[in-house]
């Protein structure tokens, strides 16, 4: 009896040796996340994956919404563009859910970077400050674009304490709330100061120092505080990077589909031909086949405003002949196309650049230190001399009103396409200057673009109120 | 009334003459003659069975008729015999029971031990193999509909090979795999609907190549008692299958074959072209617009009148029935051949089957050829070794359907102005010639996918082909009297491979065609040993006690091919160079997973009239985290055959009484194999940003991820009366599901779309109710009735901190919502067509009419849930005939018509029902649906977004269907001697006879394709563009020789 009990227990113990290690398996075609930072080249390769989901959504996804909700362009094709302009996007448009996501992709690639540099072996500490002053640039300049669009304009309320959008400094997948618009800009301001402190004046394709402090100019021009505006465009505005004579802001080899240098450029996004990072700027803004493009120029000649920079984009840049800029205009049948990026495949995409600079301090110059106003109309009219084949340029003794009218009118043709107009037209908006966008008040409830359904998964997010733009 | 009263009461005087006087009678007794109490008499055929009392005395009500009697018990070697009862006689019928001690030959496993060692304190349903191929279904597994209580089954569609969603006692999870554990032969198999995604509009269906013809019989374990040994995995039930084993010595043969024709069982209402156009003109006009209305791939808005007037006129000369292009009359064939041998000392079964089963889409077939080898060796007096050998391959000749195309297409963007091809010379601006007649007619859907169905499916060639070994060997050692070890292994093995060639002719964008391939092997292993001892403790009370262990591992690999420029001469798969230098191939990655686990039963057994079962697991599976891979899963239960005490046994109305209960603790583990993992990649499909290698986190893991538990409470009584010519058995149970897992779908703020974590709890309580009622049975006429009802309530009772939209059934609109069944729509509510101006009204969270459709007022308007199911089956044999019908029914559940929001709703370039044509035209109007217009915005809907998505689709899913008739002949001896067979049957059965509902599209019961395990959980009874169920004309024959 025994012996077959024994018998019986020896079999039933075969295969149960070493359990445990039989549960465990690597996962196949993938690296577990205690193996993948372990040397400073991962992280290297950590942060060079935080600009690749940047250079995705800099590829025209954003801009073109931005476009989309401003007064550049007309009715587009497609249902998801079609609600950006209506402004009635709402949590299922996947487009503008698209772009959203991939900001946030983004910022949790840096948030995992900046929490496990004490994993890598062997970094040194000044590369340690590099890449973390990378990953707080990325992290803040991704912010503040969500927040341009996900939320009502800083100025929307006396102290900004409308809501903005959730502010993510931790890589955790806890629903939060909302930050207000003030909380936002607030974070952005300080991790870009601190970026702009710790990052090298030089870093190839990547952000350098620089590049914060020509965001924050940026920022703090949009915000109206026009002197620290002045200030770090000082900074950065480097008279012998102004391109004289290169009117294309994209330029590219088209027949060897090489992207050529934008010496202007302070930061952007770069492409070769083996990783093109431009596909939503040609792919809307060329026609295919016979269809038109999805993406065209507001042309309305029944809308007329009393200010001009209300108008139509074609009404508006079609005053004077003699515009060079005129050339980015084409036509497909009745529609007015942005030519732009016609026939292009590779080429970079410039975020941050001189002429954007010069332009904003120009206009801050008006604003804030009037003693300078020599230097802002020979800024503009360096501008305006590139951009005009004869002479345009405003008077030296241009009054205050005058400059600001000029560096805007400039502003608008000059980045058409960019994504960056909508951002004045509401800081305009907020100071009384303009109004009505197209045929809504710039800050009806569908200016801000609806969150993704699934932001609200946590109890109590608050989502966008929508529509009410008709 | 009176001929109600009178129809009574001659049922009664029937049932008073023919009730059941006959029966057998006898004691049983040992090899010593000593009587031998506990011996259970049974006429397995019949479900009827009663234990030998303590002087091993029993007697067995039986109706009239031949009876194959079984006299089991452990120890003793399983004694079989054939009466016939006449009317009134009570047949006397003594036994003697030989010890087994050395005789394995007819002992049978089910589960893990002896199967007369089972349980009899758990719930269990058990369903002949005759029952399940009684109905012609595109899989086995939809043969079961209406045949037990508890559960219940939604047949996909009509599709060849198509699924259906298998629930036992409801629907415990959300994001694991809801579907019951399918051991084959002892075996847990794979059963992975999802392995090809969704392609084409329908899920892979693995239980699809399962030969149901092979199928001895189906178990349907329900409760803690009866899955509580499969534990870890048994929380949403364990359904049993076993295939055939030959029993008797010599050889015997049974051939069958059948035949018949499938159609569908209803067809869609769609406007012809005048219709459409009227319609669409009156929306036009409606919206403001002037002149002629524009038409999709036509004309456009913005076209000058004339134009637009020369296109509406052109269109009226075309009248296409897009769904009598894609719908025919499909025919069925199948042919089987059995044989089975049983010698001294092995026994076998062969089978060899064929089955090619086209479905009523045109084009769309499921071949099947399997063949088996069970054998039985009988090596020594203790030793016994059987194996379960299986191939099958089943070719699944594939159409596209639902939004991929097809009938899909034919349902929406077929518009009937355009023809299948074209009548005339088409020209361009130019003059020259773009398409001849006869060439086919192409058009753009508002995604810019290129359409016909007509070409699609004469020009690609798409086939699925699935082949499956599931073989399994078990050794079964007695090295002493009543000690059993039995050891099984098994392997699984899966492939699927589908090719689909566009070729050329049919590739607008690349005029040389190309080449897509799919194909997925999963190996799934699996083997456990028990040992099971049986003795009597002191007198009358034998304990059994069962411990072993159990392991399985699982791999799924494969690898995708895609092949482009392929040429113009390529016009069928076997023309596709495969290894073509072009070819671009993206493997798989492997996804394993173990699982292992120990367990142990005992059992008591006192007068065999008092029983009790506990078992205990304890299990682990790789897919949780590190600190939970091991769960442990506890079950006690206990029954008592109350009519075999003194005070009952005696009883004239009470025949049998059994009370039993049972508790345990069930797990379900079926989740992604790396859920727990937070993972990182380097791979971007060779794009790296600045030419720059990149590393980037893919997926943020949970490695708290633990077993999601059941705890399964049951409570039965079963009883027969007046000589068990009522049986039936009432049920009830409640089961409480936490650390319920979700795959919680994350902000997109935080950088990743999902989580895995267990966060919900369920709960699912039920009554259920099973009966036989033998109407009537003498020599020439019977009437049997065999009715089961489920009533199941499901409720989600906790998501933790999230809201409804933190898991989702896809884009089915069904969410989780706390206090609602899963399963649970959740969208605008309508309330009705202002008929002032014909405007839709909505009603807002406050309850409030506005005519402002806005996602922030969503809510619960309905579950896809019944509350009620089940099925009844009557049988009325008269002399040689036999006809049988099968009523299923469903009740208190929702569909959501999620196509009609399309069909139904704003005028855009999907064709419409004629249901449209009851719409608000005036004011004053009561209509069903609003103010015809092209403009989205009128119905208060976002510019863009035509997607009506209300309550206006929710209908009422109840129905009654008549699942299946048939009549069947069965031949006398004498009339077939000649051709020496033993025995004859012939039948004609309709499956899907008629189905009585409200609702007002195509069936009721469909369920449409899946993204996931969660959205197969989360939304049943979901249409969209789904096609219809089948009904089928079928002959058959069947011959014993």
């Amino acid at each position: 009896m025994k012996k077959y009990i024994l018998i019986s227990i020896s079999i039933l113990t075969i295969g149960l040796v070493s359990c445990d290690k039989m549960l465990n398996y690597q996962p196949d075609g993938a690296i577990l996340a205690e193996d993948a930072l372990k040397t400073p080249d991962d992280a290297q390769r950590l942060l060079n994956s935080c600009y690749d989901v940047m250079a995705n959504v800099f590829d025209g996804s954003y801009q073109n919404l931005a476009e989309l909700l401003s007064n550049n362009l007309a009715t587009p094709t497609g249902l998801d563009f079609q609600a950006v302009y209506n402004k009635e996007t709402n949590f299922f448009t996947p487009t503008t859910n698209g772009v959203y996501s991939d900001f946030y992709y983004s910022i949790y690639r840096c948030n995992s970077l900046l929490e496990n540099f004490d994993l890598i072996e062997g970094l040194s500490e000044s590369e340690r400050t590099r890449m973390e002053a990378e990953a707080r640039f990325i992290r803040a300049y991704c912010h503040w674009h969500v927040v341009k669009l996900w939320a009502q304009p800083w100025g929307y309320t006396p102290n900004n304490t409308h809501l903005g959008i959730v502010i993510r400094d931790k890589a955790s997948n806890a629903p939060l709330h909302r930050n207000t618009v003030a909380e936002v800009y607030s974070f952005i301001l300080s991790e870009l100061a601190w970026a702009a402190d710790n990052l090298p004046e030089s870093n190839g394709n990547y952000a350098n120092a620089n590049a914060a402090k020509g965001a924050l100019a940026m920022i703090h021009f949009q915000m109206g505080n026009y002197s620290q505006a002045i200030q770090y465009c000082d900074d950065v505005i480097n008279p012998s990077q102004f391109a004289d004579t290169l009117l294309d802001r994209f330029p590219a080899d088209v027949v060897n589909m090489v992207a050529l240098p934008n010496p202007e450029t302070v930061f952007g996004i770069v492409s070769n031909n083996a990783d093109v990072r431009t596909d939503d700027l040609i792919g809307n803004y060329n026609a295919s086949g016979v269809l038109p493009p999805n993406l065209t120029l507001w042309n309305d000649a029944t809308y007329s405003s009393s200010n001009e920079l209300e108008n139509p984009f074609f009404q508006f840049i079609n005053v004077t002949g003699t515009d060079k800029r005129l050339s980015w205009i084409g036509t497909n049948g009745s529609r007015k196309t942005l030519n732009r990026f016609l026939d292009k495949v590779v080429f970079n995409v410039p975020l941050i650049y001189q002429t954007e600079l010069i332009l904003i301090r120009a206009e801050a110059i008006a604003y804030a230190q009037p003693g300078r106003l020599n230097e802002a109309i020979a800024d503009i009219n360096k501008v305006r001399t590139r951009a005009y084949s004869q002479d345009n340029s405003i008077s030296t003794s241009s009054s205050v009103d005058e400059v600001k009218i000029s560096a805007r009118r400039e502003y608008r043709i000059e980045t058409i396409g960019e994504g960056k107009w909508l951002d004045q037209f509401r800081r305009l908006a907020t100071e009384g200057v303009v109004n009505n966008i197209r045929y809504s008040p710039w800050d009806c409830p569908g200016m801000a673009i609806q969150f993704p359904n699934n932001e609200t998964t946590g109890a109590g997010f608050q989502l966008n109120p929508e529509g009410g733009c008709n | 009334m009176f001929k109600v009263k009178s129809c009574f009461f001659l049922i009664m005087t029937l049932m008073a003459t023919q009730m059941w006087s006959q029966s057998i009678s006898g004691t049983v007794r040992d090899e010593k003659n000593a009587p031998l109490p506990g011996v259970i008499i049974s006429v397995n055929a019949l479900g009827k069975g009663v234990p030998a009392d303590v002087n091993g005395k029993y007697n067995l009500v039986l109706p009239v008729g031949t009876h194959k009697v079984t006299f089991s018990y452990v120890g003793y070697t399983t004694y079989e015999t054939t009466v016939t009862l006449m009317a009134g006689q009570n047949l006397p019928l003594d036994a003697k029971m030989i010890s087994d001690e050395v005789t394995l030959g007819n002992l049978e496993i089910v589960g893990y031990g002896v199967e007369r060692n089972k349980p009899n304190t758990g719930s269990v349903a058990k369903i002949n193999g005759k029952d399940v191929t009684a109905v012609r279904t595109p899989s086995f597994e939809a043969a079961l509909q209406g045949q037990a209580a508890g559960l219940q089954i939604s047949q996909g569609s009509g599709m060849a090979g198509a699924g259906s969603i298998v629930r036992v006692r409801g629907v415990s999870s959300i994001s694991a795999g809801g579907d019951p554990l399918y051991i084959v032969d002892g075996i847990p198999i794979t059963n992975d609907y999802f392995l090809r995604g969704n392609s084409g509009a329908m899920n892979n269906n693995p239980l699809a190549t399962i030969n149901p013809q092979d199928i001895e019989s189906v178990e349907v374990r329900k409760d803690a008692a009866a899955a509580g040994e499969y534990g870890s995995r048994a929380a949403n039930g364990v359904i049993i299958i076993t295939t055939k084993k030959a029993r008797q010595k010599g050889w015997k043969f049974d051939f069958n074959v059948n035949t018949g024709l499938a159609t569908p069982a209803s067809l869609p209402n769609m406007l012809n072209t005048e219709q459409y156009l009227h319609i669409r003109q009156e929306a036009w006009e409606n919206d403001g617009g002037t002149g002629y209305v524009w038409l999709p791939n036509l004309t456009s808005a913005t076209d000058d009148a004339a134009t637009r007037e020369a296109a509406y006129k052109k269109a009226m000369g075309t009248n296409t029935d897009w769904v009598k292009q894609t719908v025919g009359t499909g025919t069925k064939y199948g042919a089987q051949f059995g044989a089975r041998y049983g010698g001294e000392k092995h026994k076998v079964y062969f089978s060899l089957g064929y089955d090619n089963n086209e479905s009523f889409m045109i084009g769309n077939a499921y071949k099947r050829l399997s063949v088996r080898v069970n054998p039985e060796f009988n090596i020594s007096k203790k030793l016994r070794v059987d194996l379960s050998l299986s191939g099958t391959r089943g070719t699944n000749q594939r159409v596209d359907a639902a939004w991929s195309g097809g009938l899909g297409d034919a349902m929406s963007n077929a518009l009937p102005y355009y023809p299948v091809t074209y009548q005339d010379y088409n020209y361009d601006a130019a003059g020259n010639v773009l398409n001849k007649p006869g060439d086919y007619f192409y058009w753009k859907d508002e995604f810019g996918g290129t359409k016909n169905p007509v070409a699609m499916r004469n020009l690609r060639r798409w086939a699925n082909v699935e082949s499956r070994l599931i073989n399994t060997a078990r050794m079964i050692y007695t090295p002493m009297k009543n000690l059993y070890v039995i050891a099984t292994g098994g392997m699984d093995y899966m492939y699927i491979g589908e090719n689909k060639l566009n070729p050329a002719a049919l590739d607008q964008t690349n005029s040389l065609g190309s080449y897509n391939s799919d194909q997925r092997i999963v190996r799934n292993y699996s083997y456990n040993v028990t040992a099971e001892y049986s003795k009597e403790i002191v007198e009358h009370l034998k304990a059994n006690i069962l411990v072993g262990h159990e392991l399985q591992t699982s791999s799924s690999t494969g690898y995708g091919d895609y092949i482009g420029n392929l040429g113009q001469d390529i016009q069928n798969l076997s023309d596709v160079n495969t290894n073509a230098t072009n070819r671009v191939r993206k493997a798989y990655n492997n996804e394993q997973f173990t699982f292992i686990g120990v367990f142990a039963k005992g059992s008591l057994n006192y007068k065999g009239k008092y029983f009790m079962d506990a078992s205990f697991r304890r299990d682990g599976s790789s897919r949780f985290g590190a600190n939970n891979k091991f769960g442990n899963f506890p079950s006690v239960s206990a029954a008592w055959i109350a009519s075999e005490e003194r005070f009952l046994k005696d009883n004239k109305t009470i025949s049998f009484l059994k009370i039993r209960g049972s508790w345990g603790i069930t797990g379900n583990s079926s989740i992604p194999a790396n859920a727990q993992y937070s993972l990182y990649s380097a791979v971007n499909n060779g794009v790296y940003y600045n030419q720059q290698p990149i590393i980037f986190p893919t997926q943020r893991g949970n490695s708290n991820l633990k077993w999601e538990t059941t705890s399964n409470a049951s409570f039965a009584i079963e009883t027969g009366l007046w000589n068990d010519r009522v049986s039936f058995t009432i049920e009830g149970y409640r089961k409480f599901s936490k650390d319920v897992l979700m795959n919680v779908s994350l902000p997109a703020s935080t950088g990743f779309s999902s989580f895995w974590d267990n966060v919900a709890q369920v709960k699912n309580q039920g009554i259920e109710l099973s009966t036989t009622i033998n109407w009537l049975k003498n020599r020439k006429l019977a009437w049997k009735t065999n009715a089961n009802f489920s009533y199941n309530y499901n409720e989600l009772v906790s998501i933790g901190n999230y809201t409804p939209d933190a898991v989702s059934g896809g884009t089915n609109d069904s969410r989780v919502i706390v206090g609602k069944p899963i399963g649970s729509f959740y969208l605008v509510e309508f309330s009705h067509i202002d008929p002032n101006n014909g405007k839709p009204v909505y009603i807002d969270l406050n309850g409030k009419e506005t005519y402002d459709y806005d996602n922030s007022i969503r809510k619960f308007v309905g579950s896809g849930l019944p509350k009620m199911y089940g099925g009844f089956t009557n049988s009325w044999s008269w002399k040689n005939f036999t006809l049988s019908a099968l009523c299923t029914y469903s009740l208190g559940s929702k569909i959501f018509d999620s196509s009609a929001k399309r069909q139904l709703g704003v005028v855009t370039s999907w064709n419409m029902r004629t249901d449209i044509l009851d719409r608000w035209q005036q004011p004053g109007d009561q209509s069903t649906y609003g103010k015809l217009t092209l403009d989205e915005t009128n119905y208060g809907l976002p510019a863009g977004f035509p997607w009506w998505n209300t309550s206006l689709f929710i209908y009422n899913a109840d129905f009654l269907r008549l699942r299946n008739l048939s009549l069947d002949y069965q031949f006398n001896q004498d009339q077939i001697k000649f051709l020496k067979l033993s025995s004859l049957n012939v039948g004609v059965y309709v499956t899907n006879v008629f189905t009585i509902t409200n609702f007002p599209g195509l069936d009721p019961e469909i369920v449409r394709d899946f993204e996931n395990a969660q959205d197969r959980n989360l939304s049943p009874n979901v249409t969209y563009l789904t096609p219809m169920q089948e009904r089928s004309y079928n002959l058959r024959l069947s011959a014993n020789f």
